[in-house]
């Protein structure tokens, strides 16, 4: 198991790094001088241009001076932006709790909603299986940007049960008001883990092991409980997880459909002003979070399933 | 490729006589099939006849007929400018659907070309592409796309570039696995018996059996990309005003969404929508058979 993690662990960094190598190399690839990239059409001070030059290192060669700002990095030293005139951590922080807040919320949205209905519609009757079927493709495909559209329309609007823009203030404001992006952003994702769920718990309900408890007459209540969905959680869990990790990239466009102040928005805010310093944090910033995620649900199969582990094939 | 009529496009171009009963067939054996093709075809006449098709200009303003219904006179309504709502969906779906294309020909290209090298010459080279399509899936597609844009400025070609690269393992797991597959069968054996370079029995023999899996894998492919598109466009990235997209059309009738005009989002977002059902169905009815084929 240990060698496993650690396999893992060192995939993590080198995919870390390939990330920040594409962050830091952006700057040479962009169309004119890095200095000039950084600075944009603002009048620079030399001031500025000795910081930036001082942030970047570029009076190193490439490799020095991607190896110093790596370094820099590491050590949380993040850089400035010189839009906001504010250091990249003081614009980012105030803004953290929100997306954090609409991630967590989806992510319990599809452990809840995605598995539960899942379930239910592989377990219930077989006669709602073709309606269901039909609104999960069709709930797959739908992007989060319109999910957004249709929820305020009809939750915002027709319904009028929550608001269509901005933030709340505290814990029950903040749910109040998250609650249609947390929506917006999940939806898809519930449809997917819906069928995911309703697949895996097919493939238990048709093996030997649970036909064989039939056959013993353990009553069907308990074969499905005991048998049936232990069995489909490993499988279940994992993708549930990993669909959790492919929020962090979507969650930028619930934030710019209800006009939140998150992490999200400000990278597409920052796109726009060509405040690359603040881009090309947030961008390692979500890749690390994305790639963490990734590694927690990849350790927590392992766990869950030793086949993993030895490399052979689950199931 | 099999004797099932949907496997074979060849002949609905070449004998348009037997279209009908071509389409009969392809009914009977598989109607979900049918009408995703059907609606797949009818999205891609109207948006590459669109300017046979739309009854004005994407881009005429008439600003005495804003925030029009739906009625004769505009099939979808007017906008804020009041520009015919129909016009520019049959338009705007110009961006996403040849963004797609180039986005899934690109990775499918590479993707084959990698795979099948790693999978011929094995050994380091397998393990070492194997490790770099791994790093790709950690990076999550959309983001490296608006990096991209970061860096080289709003438009098509840099997201549609980064896709391109987002997408490539996908393309390349797929096309490995199957690959893989056909590299143990006798006939590869026999073939470099008989002489055969390895670069032809991979070109003339491997990938041809490869492909209609990877074809399976591309179409669905073709309906995520498009999603990704049109979400850099909803976000302002992507296609710029006064442009027709179907992405940027949504987030263009946001606002008058809160006045109670829904029709510039929703009709877009429907085109959206429907394509990708569309793709996707196709995609997996194709892959569905494979697999039954298969076994």
């Amino acid at each position: 198991m240990a060698l496993f993690i650690g396999k893992r662990l060192v995939g993590m960094l080198v995919t870390l790094l390939v990330a920040s190598f594409l962050v830091y190399g952006a700057l040479y690839v962009a169309p004119g001088s890095p200095l000039a990239f950084i600075l944009g059409h603002r009048g620079a001070t030399a001031a500025t241009i000795a910081a930036v030059k001082a942030q970047y290192h570029l009076n190193d060669s490439f490799p020095v001076a991607y190896w110093r700002w790596l370094l820099g990095v590491v050590q949380g030293n993040f850089g400035q932006s010189y839009v906001q005139n504010e250091s990249v951590v003081d614009v980012l922080k105030p803004r953290v709790v929100t997306s954090l807040f609409v991630v967590s919320y989806a992510s319990l949205l599809i452990f809840v909603f995605g598995i539960g209905s899942g379930a239910l519609a592989s377990l219930g009757p077989k006669r709602l299986r073709p309606a269901v079927l039909v609104v999960v493709t069709v709930a797959m495909a739908v992007p989060a940007f319109v999910w957004a559209v249709v929820l305020i329309i009809v939750f915002g609007l027709d319904l009028g049960w929550f608001p269509t823009l901005g933030q709340g203030s505290g814990f029950f404001g903040d749910l109040y008001h998250l609650s249609l992006p947390a929506f917006a952003l999940a939806l898809s994702a519930v449809a997917f883990m819906s069928r995911v769920t309703a697949a895996a718990v097919d493939h238990e309900l048709k093996s030997e092991h649970v036909e064989t408890a039939r056959a013993r007459g353990i009553p069907e209540r308990l074969v499905v409980r005991k048998h049936v969905l232990r069995n489909a959680w490993i499988p279940v869990s994992t993708v549930a997880g990993l669909s959790v990790a492919s929020l962090i990239a979507g969650d930028a466009i619930v934030e710019v459909a209800f006009g939140l102040n998150g992490v999200g928005s400000l990278l597409v805010q920052s796109v726009e002003a060509k405040d690359f310093p603040v881009v090309q944090m947030i961008v390692l910033l979500l890749a690390g979070v994305f790639v963490v995620v990734n590694m927690i649900v990849d350790v927590g199969y392992a766990l869950a399933d030793p086949r993993v582990r030895i490399g052979a094939s689950p199931q | 490729m099999s004797e099932y009529a949907g496997g074979t496009w060849a002949p609905v171009g070449l004998y348009a006589g037997t279209l009908g009963r071509v389409a009969r067939r392809l009914a009977r054996h598989d109607p979900i099939l049918m009408i995703a093709a059907l609606v797949l075809v009818l999205v891609v006449l109207g948006v590459v006849l669109a300017p046979l098709l739309a009854p004005y200009h994407p881009n005429q303003i008439d600003l005495t007929a804003t925030y029009q219904g739906p009625s004769t006179m505009h099939l979808f309504g007017t906008d804020a400018l009041g520009r015919d709502i129909f016009s520019r969906v049959l338009y705007g779906g110009r961006a996403p659907l040849l963004g797609s294309a180039l986005i899934v020909l690109i990775a499918t290209g590479s993707g084959v070309v990698l795979a099948t090298t790693a999978v011929w010459l094995g050994g380091g080279i397998d393990s070492f592409l194997s490790r770099a399509f791994d790093i790709g899936f950690a990076f999550p597609g959309l983001l490296l796309a608006i990096l991209a844009v970061g860096v080289f400025g709003t438009g098509l070609v840099a997201p549609v570039c980064a896709l391109a690269v987002a997408y490539t393992p996908y393309i390349a797991r797929t096309t490995r696995s199957v690959a893989l597959r056909e590299r143990t069968k006798p006939y590869v054996e026999a073939c470099s018996v008989q002489g055969l370079s390895g670069l032809a029995i991979c070109l003339r023999h491997i990938l041809p059996n490869v492909f209609p899996f990877v074809m399976v894998q591309a179409t669905v492919s073709f309906g995520y990309a498009m999603i990704d598109l049109a979400s850099l466009s909803f976000l302002g990235l992507g296609v710029q005003p006064p442009g027709s997209d179907w992405g940027l059309m949504v987030s263009e009738g946001q606002p008058a969404i809160l006045a109670h005009h829904p029709e510039e989002s929703l009709f877009a977002g429907l085109a959206i929508v429907l394509t990708v059902i569309a793709v996707v169905m196709v995609g997996e009815r194709r892959g569905a058979l494979l697999a039954s084929e298969a076994r």
